[in-house]
């Protein structure tokens, strides 16, 4: 039965990881620099336990965040540090104008448009994958305490949920003191979905090999 | 020396004078607080979900055993985190009539999260916390909730004093 677990656990993996590729490629074109990502970590355990995965409570963090409609329905979220997020916001912004003009507006604006291109490059990419429509909604953005961030999205998975599963990528942009992590949280018919929609793929390219 | 103590979500505890009970950042969480200053017994409980997800038969089990007698209570849940308290606190010495209960909390951090409902698990929470609060006959002596903001809670036990810290 491990094994079988762990079967799926590697299924989940692969997948995430092939919808943070194409985000680290969608952020690396942003800001014309090669972006690191490391193997998805993953957890499974009761919702309230989750926030410890996530990262420290009391920590002040910028957050993007997407609601994911259609046949997985979800969360996903990128976390900065704010200095960060600044960074990145410049980056951006000097390749497309004059970063000296930049207003809070204008970096958070920005930010914004961050999450949505590469959240948005990695849910592409899962639906190309496993054939099916995902929809996102647009970004929302939140600099404030980690663990309050945090626990109104969990919160939301709670509502249908008793176990979490979350999923975190960390990424880092070469040459740049940018680092973050991407996160994604489905809700518990869209785990199962994912995994049959992945077996079935398997199952076809076995039979037509 | 205050001794320190840290609750997580879904997490409860109780004490006697000279501690500090906190929190990490709170959202649309609620932080129960419940404080005696007769006998400085105090308690906080950081909830997350309004109610439990309602089981197949649990009216039938409601009516015939009451709903917090046959399972034990959760501090996940806003309902049963404040029942909990009421009963630590009690059971370290407070009395309930001299308790004094101050809410923190129910936030509504994006406003894409529960769209279809106004206010969101914060605003949800809160109702939840001022109707159980209402059966059990305890007033609300003050809160901060609401908004849009999230907020760490530092509850001293040596005065009742809670500390709200805000980072934006």
């Amino acid at each position: 039965m491990s094994d079988s677990l762990d079967f799926e656990k590697d299924q989940l993996i692969e997948v995430i990881n092939i919808g943070a590729g194409h985000a680290s490629t969608a952020l690396s074109q942003m800001v014309d620099k090669t972006v690191n990502i490391n193997v998805p970590e993953m957890f499974i355990g009761p919702v309230e336990k989750a926030q410890t995965f996530i990262g420290e409570s009391e920590k002040v963090k910028t957050t993007v965040l997407m609601n994911i409609f259609g046949a997985t329905p979800g969360m996903m979220f990128v976390l900065f540090s704010p200095d960060t997020a600044s960074k990145l916001a410049e980056l951006v912004v000097e390749k497309y104008g004059n970063k000296d003009d930049m207003t809070p507006e204008m970096e958070a604006s920005a930010l914004k448009e961050v999450g949505n291109v590469i959240l948005g490059a990695s849910l592409n990419a899962l639906s190309d994958f496993l054939e099916i429509s995902i929809i996102q909604s647009i970004p929302e953005i939140a600099n404030d305490l980690l663990g309050s961030v945090v626990d109104s999205v969990l919160s939301e998975i709670g509502k249908k949920s008793d176990t979490a599963l979350v999923f975190k990528v960390r990424f880092k942009v070469e040459g740049e003191d940018i680092t973050g992590q991407f996160f994604f949280l489905f809700e518990p018919e869209a785990t199962s979905k994912i995994l049959e929609l992945t077996k079935k793929k398997l199952d076809f390219q076995k039979t037509n090999e | 020396m205050n001794k320190e103590i840290l609750i997580r979500m879904g997490e409860l505890a109780v004490a006697r004078g000279n501690a500090l009970i906190t929190t990490g950042g709170i959202g649309s969480c609620l932080a129960i607080i419940a404080y005696d200053p007769e006998s400085k017994v105090g308690g906080m409980a950081h909830a997350m979900l309004p109610q439990r997800n309602p089981e197949p038969n649990a009216e039938v089990l409601d009516r015939i055993v009451g709903r917090y007698d046959k399972r034990s209570l959760d501090s996940k849940y806003v309902d049963e985190a404040i029942y909990k308290l009421v009963q630590e606190v009690e059971m370290t010495g407070a009395k309930k009539e001299n308790l004094e209960i101050k809410l923190v909390g129910g936030a509504r951090m994006f406003q894409s999260l529960s769209k279809y409902k106004n206010g969101g698990v914060g605003q949800e929470n809160l109702e939840v916390a001022k109707k159980t609060l209402a059966k059990l006959k305890l007033p609300i002596r003050s809160q901060d909730v609401g908004g849009n903001i999230g907020k760490i809670v530092k509850f001293n036990l040596n005065n009742g004093l809670v500390r709200i810290i805000t980072k934006i």
